[in-house]
């Protein structure tokens, strides 16, 4: 994982929404500073869905938010049409930061308890000082887009919402201001199976009509498979691997992705799953493994896994991985399943 | 099935209501359930089913506005019924239970080590020295490294993984008969929720014990249980052996619950079928089906009040609709042709 470089990047930058560039972000803790991105290159196409996928702290989530400069950016670029956001300063940040924009994954602690919906939803364009009237005909067709009833909805207040409505209602606010990309941090997460299905249908269309670039943040790997056009996979900061959603489901390269797929529960393999669990747990990002980060972990590793990071290269048609064995299948190497 | 003289859980026309200002929640309404002893059963529902309340109402954990009617007989014994002491005196040795959060269930103040004698001191009449090496002993069942060491940790000083996994020691501790297990892994990552579930299946077969596993996720219910029983907005809809359900589910919310839900084994479609509409208003369900309102093939039949009590069926798989799913079309497609293919022998 603990994959760096640049070799999956797009040649023509102008092929891209979104270009980041050896992205690192960090956080000060009383224990040191922690490297919760660290070196993470990737792009984003027009009009596709990237998910982002991993395990708690591996960083998907500070990456999403710093892509819209929500965190700081401690070295690297994040070159939105051809504009570095990161050197971006204030007043034109405001300006751009329109066109991106972010839904979280908790929708009713994210919106504004004492602002109405119909408030709510043209916040964006309050802000930029549009007219009234502009802001009511906005509410109204926005409203209309995500599937809420304006005349029902719009006085409603969040706690009156159940979660699924207050996740149209972030979707809605989002939309607003007509936005080009948005980043989708955990937006099914907190809903039930039924609910979540309406949502990632909403999104789906939306994309669609508005012409829409999405980063689909998840730690779901069913969601992301069925949402998603590629996906990155991350491990403690880094990039593992970065594909078509099909190779990298169907011929996981890097032996974490093959890991998170054997760990989803399934119905029909012996025992519920499809291959051996992972030992342990994530280290300390106080105090990273050195070389590939995941190692410790790994079925694979070796002596050069400590010592050297492995770089990201291609291992197959668009497909990627930042391991030193990739497609190396862990069959061959396999150990007994560690049960 | 092999159904013993007495099941290990009885559950009978359960009902648990909680007062609210706006009238009673309607939280459990009319269930009934039985687990054998060493059996594995799913309970799975969308939140708002009842599938905590529940197993709350069986482990005597409901809020003081709650009421409930019916039986819940654990080994025989009517909890609802029994006093305090004779109901404390089950939790541990008959039942105990492990919930999904281990982080806030844990004491935050008190070292692990007394967390984990606490119960077998008071249940089992050992001494403290004994139930000391007996918790290693728990701690190394569970793949705790360095349990001798463990024992002095605050439950701050571990990772999540770690939590549930004292979690579990706890719930072992006085050997119960039955563990249920709320949603024990729904708080975990997918790597870590996998080390637990292997965990729960391995203890469960050394020690013969019967397990209740309570979520949301099908998937995960699918592979790990003898029988599921699904759950819609207090009510039963339907019940049988965890192949059967997932294969041909016979009510049209477990057919269509099992159709939203994404998985990697089903074609990838880029629409997911969704369930249109919301729950009911738990304080004043519809008379009849509650999935009427959102279920495409209802009419006026399934209006009736009653109309969703459980009819049996083959091997033991009730349901509780009208207008069922014509067997064999309701498995998820993908599934067909694994199906096939001599799948499942191996589980415990």
């Amino acid at each position: 994982m603990a994959g760096t470089g640049e070799a999956h990047l797009l040649t023509d930058a102008a092929d891209t929404v979104l270009s980041v560039h050896h992205l690192q972000v960090e956080y000060r803790t009383p224990g040191g500073v922690v490297q919760a991105v660290s070196d993470v290159s990737f792009d984003v196409r027009p009009g596709e869905t990237l998910g982002l996928v991993g395990e708690s702290g591996c960083g998907k989530s500070t990456t999403g938010k710093a892509v819209l400069r929500l965190e700081k950016i401690a070295s690297g670029r994040v070159v939105y049409r051809g504009e570095d956001l990161a050197a971006t300063k204030r007043g034109p940040l405001r300006r751009l930061r329109r066109k991106l924009q972010m839904i979280f994954q908790d929708p009713v602690s994210s919106l504004n308890p004492r602002r109405s919906v119909r408030e709510l939803v043209v916040e964006g364009l309050t802000i930029a000082g549009r007219p009234a009237a502009e802001r009511r005909e906005a509410a109204d067709r926005v409203l209309a887009d995500v599937g809420l009833d304006p005349e029902r909805f719009g006085p409603l207040y969040p706690r009156q919402l159940s979660g699924g409505q207050a996740q149209r209602v972030a979707i809605a606010r989002a939309l607003a201001i007509r936005p080009d990309l948005i980043v989708c941090d955990e937006p099914v997460s907190a809903l039930d199976v039924s609910v979540q299905a309406q949502i990632v249908n909403l999104l789906h269309d939306l994309k669609d009509e508005h012409d829409l670039t999405l980063v689909f943040i998840s730690h779901d790997l069913s969601v992301v498979r069925s949402v998603c056009d590629r996906v990155m996979v991350m491990y403690l900061g880094r990039i593992c691997e970065v594909g078509d959603v099909e190779s990298v489901f169907a011929a996981p390269a890097h032996p974490y992705t093959r890991a998170l797929l054997d760990s989803v529960p399934r119905r029909r393999a012996a025992g519920g799953f499809t291959g051996p669990a992972l030992e342990g747990d994530i280290p300390t990002p106080l105090d990273p493994p050195s070389g590939c980060r995941f190692r410790t972990r790994c079925p694979l590793a070796t002596d050069r896994c400590a010592e050297e990071v492995p770089e990201v290269r291609p291992v197959g048609d668009g497909h990627f991985a930042a391991c030193h064995y990739a497609g190396i299948t862990a069959d061959t190497v396999r150990v007994p399943a560690g049960v | 099935m092999t159904a013993p003289t007495r099941p290990l859980l009885q559950v009978e026309d359960l009902r648990t209501w909680i007062a609210t200002d706006s009238g009673p929640v309607r939280a459990v309404d009319g269930v009934s359930l039985t687990v054998a002893a060493g059996e594995a059963v799913g309970l799975v529902g969308e939140s708002g089913s009842g599938k905590s309340m529940l197993a709350r109402t069986v482990m005597g954990l409901l809020p003081d506005r709650a009421g409930t009617s019916g039986t819940v007989l654990l080994d025989g014994v009517d909890v609802l019924t029994a006093s305090t002491r004779v109901r404390q005196s089950l939790l541990g040795p008959k039942v105990a239970m492990v919930f999904q959060d281990a982080g806030r269930a844990l004491n935050p103040v008190v070292r692990i080590g007394r967390q984990i004698t606490e119960g077998m001191v008071r249940h089992l009449g050992i001494s403290r020295a004994e139930a000391r090496e007996r918790a290693v002993g728990l701690l190394t069942e569970v793949g705790v490294p360095d349990p001798r060491r463990r024992l002095a940790n605050y439950p701050f000083q571990l990772s999540g993984g770690m939590r549930q996994r004292i979690m579990i020691a706890i719930a072992l501790a006085c050997e119960p008969d039955l563990l249920i297990a709320d949603e024990p892994t729904t708080a975990l990552d997918v790597t870590v929720q996998r080390q637990i579930l292997d965990l729960l299946d391995r203890v469960r077969t050394t020690r013969g014990m019967g397990l209740v596993l309570i979520s949301h996720d099908l998937g995960l219910v699918a592979g790990r249980t003898d029988r599921v029983a699904v759950m819609y907005s207090g009510r039963m809809v339907e019940e049988g052996p965890t192949d059967a359900v997932f294969d041909s589910p016979r009510h049209r919310y477990t057919e269509a619950l099992l159709a939203s839900t994404p998985s990697l084994d089903a074609p990838r479609a880029r629409r997911m079928r969704v369930i249109e509409g919301a729950l009911p208003d738990p304080r004043r369900p519809p008379a009849g089906c509650r999935f009427a309102p959102r279920c495409a093939a209802a009419d006026a039949a399934c209006e009736v009040p009653g109309a969703d009590s459980l009819r049996d069926g083959v091997l033991g798989h009730r349901h509780a609709c009208v207008h069922p799913v014509p067997p064999g079309a309701g498995g998820v497609a993908a599934d067909r042709d694994a199906a096939l293919m001599p799948a499942d022998e191996t589980r415990s």
